[in-house]
């Protein structure tokens, strides 16, 4: 349910880069969102879709790229996923290690259209 | 169409504020809880069995959310502990924005210990950092053995997890053997502590722990 906050703060960053790269408006938003985040990709369409309205990234995709959870051996150092293994090394069978990928959650890049100046636009 | 690259938090603004947060606990030296776990799991039952305990050698108060009600700050004033309630209005966790407003409200150069009750809720308050030292994450006998497996995210950021309502466990089908097989898939380094707070049992342990960590580094009287 805090998709709708996480989609305002995408909003946020997103409509601030738009206006400081004189994007006239944002067509494509790219996310990446790790699989130990719990962050729900429908959930968080929808709150951006509601939140956007009436601003720059109107209408934008939201596409979320989801990076799996990898755990590295804290023993041999062999990187393995975690939804598979949990924390139990498939290699030299280890229990223990560190979750290396998994816990991130930032705007990749965003794509838009440039703003067109006019003969008589000052801004 | 021009592509511009970001590579930005979306989480920025909450974890910025909660760095501010970590900077005045350890400017008053102050430790700091946040407990985390479903409605009605005993978040508040168990602070009603910690605190008289802990108040005994170190200052605290606790911070309560809440969508509604100041109930839950109303218990806890009831032991002399302090409590500031948040009300978030419908928000499903608190984030370090709401923590940092109410901690104009508590005396923080006294205080040893902060416990930030979170909003009931095993999803949302996982991703907000609120500045802690450490997450607790409550799960009840009641609730089923499964959660460690549903709801990954906490129990893998959580530092010690409570197990509450241990004496329902002949009246229930919870299995204890899944319970730690699932969190030792999700996280092998979890301290579990078994408890009942209805029958005050096996709260030392959890006791144990917290004074520890309080102690360290703590100002104790």
């Amino acid at each position: 349910m805090h998709e709708l906050n996480l989609a305002m703060e995408i909003l946020e960053i997103v409509c601030k880069t738009a206006r400081q790269h004189n994007l006239k408006r944002v067509t494509d938003i790219w996310v990446v969102s790790g699989e130990m985040t719990g962050v729900a990709s429908e959930a968080l369409e929808f709150g951006f879709e509601i939140a956007s309205k009436n601003t720059l990234a109107a209408g934008a995709r939201l596409n979320l790229r989801r990076l799996a959870a990898i755990i590295r051996c804290d023993a041999c150092g062999c990187r393995y996923p975690w939804k598979a293994h949990g924390f139990k090394c498939p290699e030299c069978f280890h229990s223990g290690g560190e979750m290396v990928q998994g816990k991130e959650f930032y705007i990749d890049y965003i794509e838009g259209d440039e703003r067109e100046y006019q003969q008589n636009d000052s801004s | 169409m021009i592509r511009v690259k970001l590579g930005k938090n979306v989480l920025e603004a909450n974890d910025d504020m909660a760095g501010k947060l970590k900077e005045q606990y350890k400017k008053h030296n102050i430790k700091v809880i946040n407990l985390i776990g479903s409605p009605g799991s005993g978040k508040t039952s168990i602070l009603e069995r910690t605190l008289p305990e802990i108040s005994k050698k170190f200052n605290v108060a606790v911070i309560e959310g809440d969508i509604l009600t100041s109930r839950d700050a109303d218990r806890i004033k009831r032991l002399n502990v302090p409590a500031v309630q948040i009300q978030t209005g419908g928000s499903c966790h608190l984030d370090a924005g709401m923590v940092g407003r109410a901690l104009g409200k508590v005396e923080l150069s006294r205080l040893d210990l902060i416990i930030i009750e979170n909003v009931g809720n095993l999803v949302c308050p996982a991703c907000f950092d609120l500045g802690e030292d450490a997450k607790v994450v409550v799960a009840s006998v009641a609730e089923g053995s499964d959660k460690p497996a549903k709801y990954p995210v906490i129990f893998n950021r959580a530092k010690v997890c409570i197990l509450n309502k241990m004496d329902l466990l002949p009246y229930s089908n919870f299995s204890l053997d899944e319970f730690y097989k699932d969190i030792k898939h999700v996280n092998p380094g979890l301290r579990v502590f078994e408890v009942s707070s209805l029958k005050e049992q096996g709260l030392g342990g959890w006791l144990e722990w917290l004074e520890g960590l309080v102690a360290d580094g703590g100002k104790e009287n």
